[in-house]
């Protein structure tokens, strides 16, 4: 249900205790009446009243068992003071006139009025903590965060009017007369000797006329005194409620701070709401956590960038390495290819001066040799590479000699194979020897005597 | 909300930022974590800071010694062309048939006849074959064998032998067939010679 823009005035009474919502922010609009009988606990009442529907935001409560009374201090020991101090200071000072701690007790300051020579006077109501905690926590729970804590006897005192009154409550009659600038608490039930007096002492002093009669209805003891007034003050409570209600509300309105009504501790004034506190809290929480998150998340792309490069790097080396693996084994396939190339263009230029020299050598250390008695007659290449040499010997002595001889030439490079040798006869009688034998080159080579080429 | 009391509304309030705080510790951060963990394992394997720089430096010197061993390739290949040339060249076999008559005249031998070998003779060892097959694995042609037949004594052959080594053109003699008779100094030759 959406809450009102108005407000509520809670009246704790003896008898009764009243509720009364107003639609909106002025007296004068809707008001919607609510009465419960009293409990005799301010805050039970004011829990009572309070579930009786949706409260709005703002409510005055006035206790008609509140404390309140007119207190006198030096002008110059109050000078300059700030209203908590002030309310402290008065506080103490009411500390021996009502009966309770300041420790444990709320104190409201209304208006500074006319003291005696050299004081200042307030009217002043004081409310035991426990009430006033009680009181709030019952509206709070229910909504109601703004609350302000009175005694219905104080509201009258924000009237602009200029006529003196009288105004009784059960337990307290305030008195007013505007021209003198008094203001008079009388602590007493109406009809009490003591009220009686203090009413009748005020009238007295009182040269204005008329003065008011408000509050309960005059009845029994009271009658005679409140007949002497003329009454102008309306319907009192009892009789009027809303009106009653309506009045002090106009009051309340036009009074402001005025008037001495306790309003939030300041602690608790600043307390914030469970919502406030979640929304707070969560706004911390998510605040703290993205910060966190964020910080943590930069640590972690950081550390991933320097990942990322030390991957490329280790790309690059491994590329690196494989493109060297690769380009080896291509040096040295392609080196070998350039040394078998190499071997095979001087194996085959060894080959042609293999060729080249043999025959000059065999040539060569045929011609060096000479031994008495033997011919050579013919030299004939064969296709396995060897040299069929043929002649003639005198004896086979001398064929022996001679192919020992060519055979132990180191530089010859060939292999002199034993000769074959065969006996002809000739003219003379004599034989002669024809002899053959095979020359083979030897892959061992000859030992250079710088005469092959 | 009006129903729960104050403690219970406080902790309802504080609800959104324990969730808030929850997500963060039990989803957010693990990830993260993770995350992290798996980039500090993959820096503890980050190289010493002169690896890439020795590595790139011995791939650098291997690709000069590549550019080297291209060199020498194309060295290799020119002198394998102008060796092949020399050797198995069709076109410098006429000069070399000139020269080598001219260098077999010139240290007295006489030469009768020179002309381009009929197959068969006593060409054809397993050395000279291989020698041929060489040529060939190489990109040359096989060799032609041409037979000079002349006469000359044992001096004038060999001298005619050591001329054909200094000629400038390709003649390799591979054969020799001699003759001589009893009392006279006059060889006969015959020569198998690839040119």
């Amino acid at each position: 249900m959406a809450r009102s823009a108005g407000f509520s005035l809670i009246v704790v009474g003896r008898r009764h205790s009243r509720r009364f919502d107003f639609a909106s922010s002025r007296a004068e609009g809707e008001v919607t009446p609510h009465e419960i009988a009293a409990s005799g606990v301010a805050a039970d009442d004011v829990a009572n009243l309070a579930a009786l529907g949706p409260m709005p935001r703002r409510a005055t409560v006035l206790l008609d068992s509140a404390w309140i009374q007119t207190v006198e201090l030096p002008a110059a020991a109050v000078r300059g003071l700030g209203i908590e101090d002030l309310r402290r200071a008065v506080a103490f000072e009411l500390e021996g006139l009502s009966g309770l701690s300041s420790a444990t007790s709320e104190v409201a300051v209304g208006e500074e009025i006319p003291g005696s020579a050299g004081k200042v006077r307030w009217v002043a109501v004081e409310v035991h903590d426990e009430t006033a905690a009680g009181i709030r926590s019952a509206l709070g729970e229910r909504g109601c965060g703004a609350v302000t804590i009175g005694h219905p006897a104080s509201l009258s005192l924000a009237s602009e009017e200029r006529i003196p009154f009288v105004e009784v409550h059960e337990r307290v009659t305030i008195a007013r007369d505007p021209d003198r600038g008094a203001v008079v608490v009388i602590p007493a039930r109406p009809g009490q000797r003591s009220w009686r007096g203090s009413v009748e002492r005020f009238v007295s002093e009182t040269d204005a006329r008329p003065i008011r009669w408000q509050g309960i209805v005059p009845s029994g003891e009271v009658e005679d005194l409140a007949a002497a007034f003329r009454d102008e003050g309306g319907l009192p409570m009892e009789l009027d409620p809303v009106g009653t209600a309506r009045r002090w509300a106009r009051d309340l309105s036009a009074a402001g701070e005025r008037l001495p009504l306790v309003g939030p501790p300041r602690a608790a004034r600043r307390s914030p709401g469970p919502l406030a506190i979640g929304i707070v809290a969560t706004a911390i929480a998510i605040g703290a956590v993205g910060f966190l998150h964020v910080r943590r998340r930069r640590e972690v792309e950081d550390l991933e960038a320097r990942a990322v490069t030390v991957s490329a790097d280790l790309r690059r080396i491994a590329s690196a390495e494989r493109a060297l693996a690769v380009l080896r084994r291509e040096t040295n396939d392609r080196e070998q290819t350039i040394r078998d190339a190499e071997k095979s263009l001087e194996t085959i230029a060894a080959g042609f001066e293999t060729q080249r020299a043999g025959m000059r050598r065999l040539l060569r250390g045929m011609a060096r040799l000479r031994v008495a008695g033997v011919a050579v007659t013919s030299l004939e290449s064969r296709p396995d590479g060897a040299v069929e040499i043929e002649g003639l010997g005198a004896t086979t002595a001398a064929i022996d000699a001679y192919v020992s001889a060519l055979s132990g030439d180191a530089r010859l490079g060939w292999e002199i194979r034993p000769p074959r040798c065969e006996a002809r006869p000739r003219g003379d009688g004599r034989e002669i020897q024809l002899y053959s034998f095979r020359a083979v080159p030897t892959s061992k080579g000859a030992v250079d005597d710088g005469e092959t080429r | 909300m009006n129903a729960l009391g104050r403690r219970d509304r406080y902790l309802l309030a504080l609800l959104p930022a324990l969730v808030a705080a929850a997500l963060h510790f039990w989803w957010l951060a693990p990830e993260l974590d993770a995350r992290a963990e798996k980039a500090e394992l993959a820096l503890r394997r980050a190289p010493d800071p002169g690896t890439i720089a020795v590595r790139e430096a011995s791939l650098a010197r291997a690709r000069l010694e590549a550019d080297g061993l291209g060199r020498r390739e194309s060295s290799l290949a020119a002198r394998r062309r102008e060796q092949l040339a020399d050797w198995t060249d069709p076109a410098r076999r006429a000069e070399a048939s000139v020269a080598l008559s001219g260098a077999l005249s010139s240290h007295g031998l006489r030469v009768i006849r020179s002309e381009i070998a009929e197959r068969g003779g006593p060409v054809g060892s397993p050395a000279q074959r291989e020698l041929a097959r060489g040529l060939q694995k190489e990109g040359g042609a096989a060799p032609e064998v041409w037979t000079c037949e002349a006469r000359g004594t044992w001096e004038s052959l060999l001298e005619a032998l050591d001329a054909v080594d200094g000629l400038s053109v390709f003649a390799l003699p591979v054969a020799l067939s001699l003759t001589s008779d009893l009392g006279r100094p006059e060889l006969e030759v015959k020569l198998w010679i690839w040119i």
